[in-house]
Parts: structure tokens; sequence; C-alpha cells
């Protein structure tokens, strides 16, 4: 409102405040003819304070499509699997990785984290990651091994500290999770520099023993944390990684992402995993808005995820 | 039968003014020009009293005739939508997730810039992107493909280039996009209170795609998710109707329980809002 004071005549700005009006919200919601009737204003002054609450709140202009550069992307470390989505995940939006217990989500995670801080030259980018852990206990055994092993394929490797730039969260319910994403989390990506945000896995936090679930309560939820990942995304050019469950639709015996419909409809990108034969797993593009239906196989080895060109 | 003031769509404590100062029909207000301009500042008084001009329902199907629709790449989509997308109305496109929803509006965005002469009009889009859909790579490389059809139709059928101002290309199409990221409900009123000046700076426009309508407005209540939606319609096609553009608006499902409690998968946003778009296609995939 500060902003717009400055624009317009004080008068017309008296009248407003009078008139209750705090709030460019409250200035773009209302239709003009209400407003013209709350603040005794005649029509052109209206249409210019309007416009100049638009054009506050909008912050940007039109561009064309050729000055928006593509995606940046974060590669996985995995060959086939990097080859199939243009080069790895992309900073933009909630990419989601789904798939059954098991079959390799928190593998790809935890390269995933090793791989942000690879320099920008062999595709990393150069900063830490935010792990966000809502099942069981984080694997740090496992990310040791990995750390030690995965490193070792990319020769051209500065020595990094990888342990030092992974920031471990525990959370185990909406609330927890609600309260890192909207109150600690802003404060850690205002001092470190932080690429990668991961949260495995996002049904996690929405476990729950009854049978009746409050479906609309837990779309707003949904809503909270999609956009707030969206906003901090943005804001710091952070890609986000969520890890899902499946569960069985009794209609239809197939399996299905959880969350429903109102989790899907807020990511960007979904990526599914499933097992193959033995222990070759599957990695499929569900979704992207750049991407095909494609998929590749890959095996999971101690140094990290091996792609597989013909089996 | 004269028409009265207080039917003008004036605030109040304006109607009351003019009845104080006497006037209290329309035609009143004719007689004393020079005196009425001062008096009352009523900027917009033409526009007021305007009364549209009637139409005869043949002068209508001409104007359409001429309009034009925007291919959408799929024969038989064009032939079930009677040619096309269709200028001045709202056409959703709604489905799940992956079912292609942002694709077909990249390729309509192409499709909008393909000269006269082979289906297109020649005009430029602006897309309004809530969801974090806009792959700008995609678009490219949608907009190669366009190209390369195109320049192998005029190769085929020996067509030479009929201007200088034969600009078909990948960069001219791209340019000729013009792209906004929208993350709340607020900020998308505010990029429609900036449409009318989008439009009167770029005269060229022919399509406005808003991918997608439901995501920002998953937050808000039903009351003023309700309103809002209608004045955004409202204003949208009355634009539509006097810039000659084409509205697209891409919609998601959402479950829904029957009364026999079995879960259902039905488009968002509900039926006052279905009432108020005029086309909409489902989109699914086949498994």
């Amino acid at each position: 409102m500060d902003i717009l004071k400055q624009r317009i005549h004080s008068s017309v700005y008296k009248q407003l405040s009078e008139a209750g009006i705090g709030s460019l919200k409250t200035i773009l919601l209302k239709n003009e003819l209400a407003l013209g009737q709350c603040t005794k204003l005649n029509h052109d002054e209206i249409r210019n304070i309007v416009e100049e609450a638009a054009d506050i709140v909008l912050k940007q202009e039109l561009q064309s499509a050729s000055e928006i550069p593509a995606w940046p992307r974060l590669f996985t470390g995995c060959d086939s699997i990097d080859s199939i989505i243009h080069g790895g995940i992309p900073v933009n939006g909630i990419t989601e990785i789904v798939g059954s217990s098991g079959v390799g989500k928190t593998q790809l995670c935890l390269q995933l984290s090793l791989t942000s801080q690879f320099p920008l030259n062999l595709g990393g980018l150069d900063k830490g990651v935010v792990y966000i852990c809502t099942e069981d206990t984080f694997p740090s055994k496992r990310l040791m091994q990995l750390v030690q092993t995965f490193p070792l394929q990319f020769t051209e490797l500065q020595k990094i500290k990888f342990g030092d730039n992974i920031y471990i969260q525990h959370v185990s319910d909406f609330e927890q999770l609600r309260r890192c994403l909207y109150i600690r989390l802003p404060q850690l990506l205002a001092h470190r520099k932080i690429g990668l945000i991961i949260i495995d896995s996002i049904a996690g936090a929405f476990r729950s023993e009854n049978v009746d679930v409050d479906y609309t309560n837990r779309s707003q939820e949904l809503s909270a944390i999609a956009s707030q990942l969206n906003k901090l995304g943005e804001m710091y050019g952070v890609a986000v990684v969520c890890t899902n469950q499946v569960t069985d639709n009794i209609k239809t015996g197939a399996s299905e992402p959880c969350l429903g419909l109102a989790w899907s409809n807020l990511i960007t990108c979904r990526f599914g995993i499933r097992r193959h034969f033995d222990s070759v797993r599957l990695f499929e593009v569900i979704f992207a808005p750049d991407l095909p239906n494609i998929s590749c196989k890959f095996i999971i080895k101690d140094y990290g995820l091996d792609g597989i060109k013909n089996v | 039968m004269h028409q009265p003031i207080s039917s003008l769509n004036l605030p109040d404590f304006k109607i009351q003014e003019l009845q104080t100062v006497g006037y209290h029909y329309c035609t009143d207000a004719n007689k004393s020009e020079k005196k009425f301009a001062s008096k009352i500042q009523i900027s917009q008084w033409d526009d007021l009293v305007h009364t549209p001009k009637t139409r005869s329902a043949l002068d209508i199907y001409q104007e359409e005739c001429v309009s034009g629709t925007i291919l959408t790449s799929s024969k038989e989509l064009d032939e079930a939508l009677g040619g096309g997308i269709p200028v001045g109305l709202i056409t959703e496109f709604c489905g799940e997730p992956g079912c292609g929803k942002t694709q077909v509006c990249f390729h309509l965005c192409v499709n909008v810039q393909l000269p006269l002469w082979c289906g297109g009009m020649a005009g430029q889009s602006i897309y309004i992107s809530t969801n974090k859909g806009f792959a700008s790579h995609r678009l490219r490389e949608i907009a190669t493909a366009c190209v390369n059809n195109y320049l192998s139709f005029k190769a085929k059928h020996c067509i030479l280039a009929t201007s200088n101002n034969d600009e078909f290309c990948v960069q001219s199409i791209m340019r000729n996009i013009r792209y906004i990221g929208i993350n709340s409900h607020v900020e998308l009123v505010a990029a429609f209170k900036c449409m009318r000046h989008w439009l009167q700076e770029n005269l060229m426009i022919r399509l406005v795609v808003i991918d997608s309508i439901s995501a920002p407005l998953k937050k808000t209540e039903f009351k003023e998710r309700t309103q809002m939606l209608y004045n955004i319609c409202n204003d949208l096609q009355i634009l539509a109707q006097q810039f000659k553009f084409a509205i697209i608006f891409t919609n998601d499902m959402t479950t829904r329980i029957t009364s026999a409690n079995s879960p259902y998968h039905t488009p968002s946003l509900g039926d006052s809002y279905y009432h108020r778009i005029n086309v909409r296609v489902q989109l699914s995939k086949k498994d």
C-alpha cells in the first residue's frame, strides 16, 4: 500500500483509507462499481488506482517466449536416466519420484544429494541440499558409503566435503512439515547456498490411522506445502524433489500414487521407479511438460545407480 | 419510455447527485450538453448511455465465418470443434495430469501464427502460466516441427514467398508468444486488470491462454472463488469480443463422491463456473 501511496494523489489515498481499504488485494478483488460505492471516487480515479495496484502486484512485465531460458537441470549421475530426462531433474516446480517400498527412491535421492554439490560444468548446481525425512531414520550409513564410492567415477572432480552441505530434518506430520517449510527453511535458504530440497516421502507426512480422512482439509494442506515449495524454489533457484509411495486402488486393482489427484495436480513432473526383474529397475517418465513417456533400466550398485543399456 | 438515471451503472452517491440537480432521465442530460460536462464529472457518460445496436443472427453468422478459427494440429479435434478453436469464446481443456493440456496450448500458440493462406491467423498470443508448466524448450521443439512442415508444404506445392514479410520461422514464433508467470489468485486478477492495456499495445493478439485456471484458485474460499471466476470470465469474454481473440483455459480434475459412496473424477471449479465457459474438451489417456 505504501508504494501505491507514492503513485497516487494524497487526497485520493486519504479517501481510500477512510473507506477502510487497507490492502492492494482488496482493491483488486472488489469490482470497480463497489469500489466507487464505498470510496465515493469517480470512475477515472478508480480506474487509475486499480491499474497502479495491478502493476505493483504483478512485479513483472510480459516477456516474449524467446527470452525465457530452458529449465536448468541437475544431473542424477546415472547415464541412462540422464539421457531420457534432458540431462537431469529440472530446477523448476516440483518433481515427484513415485514407487513402491524398497524400489530405490531414497537411493536416487541420496545420489542427488551428492550431484547437487558437483560443479556446474559437470552437471551439478554447486550448492548444498536440504533433506527432509518423514520416514524412519535417515540412512546415514548408506550416504557415507556413497560419499566414499560415487565421486570416484568422476576423475576431474575436486575434493568436496559432501557431508557438510547436506542439512537433514526429521518431520513426522503435516504440522511439523509446515513449520519446517514456512519458518526454518526460508531462514536457511537466506544464509546458505542450497540447490535442492528433498522431501522423502511426502506421503509419510500424511499418514493417518483414521479410516475417515478429511479430504478437503488434506487438500488445503497439500496446497499450502506445494505453494511454499514453488515460492522458495523460484525465489532461490532451488530444485524440489518429493518421493511418494503407491497405494492400491480398490476398484481397479492397479497401484497408483498416494495422496490422489489433490497432490498430482500440484506437481510439475512425475517419474516412476518400479521393479523390472531380479534386481533391475525401470525408471519411467509418467508425465512431464517437456518429456515423452519413455523409460530406461538401471541397477543399484554400491557406488550408486548404474544405467543398463541392453538387458 | 425514457431510460431513468437510476438504471445506469453508477455508484449510488453519483445517482443521488444527478437527481438532486434535476436529472432523472438520460435524455435530460443531452439537452444541456455544455453545462452538464462541467457540473457532473462523468467521463464515461457516452459509454454508459450507449445502447448496443441490434444485429441479426445472419450478421453474426457472417462475422463468425470470417473471423476464423485456430487449428489444434489434430484433424479430428478440429472437425469436432467445427473447424478449430473459435474466436471470442472460452474453450476449456480439462483432464488428469499428463493428458496433454499444456501440449495443446503450445500447439495453439504456434498455429495461431501461421499465415492466413494456410489456416492460421498471423496472430500473436499471450500465455499466462500459473503452474510452472511453461517449458520454453518444448515450445521451441513444437515450433521447429511446425516450421519444417510449413516449409515442406510450400516446397511440395511450389509456393513462392508471397511477400518480404514471410517470416514464419522459429525465432519469430518464439518472439510472438508473450509469457507471464503467475503465483497467486491476486496476481491472476492483477493480470486481468492489465489485460486491456496489453491488448491495446499488441493489436495482433489472437489467442490468450491461461494454464491453468484452477491452480491459483485452490487456496481461495468457495464464495470468493465463485465471484472471482465470474468476473474473470465476464471481463475476458467482453475483451475477446472487442479485440477478437480466442480464450483457452486449462482445468484439472478433482475427486467427488457419489451418494453411493463411490469416488469419481470430474473437472474442478464446479457448475456455476461450467456455465460461464463456452466449450469444454476433456482429454484422457488411453491405457
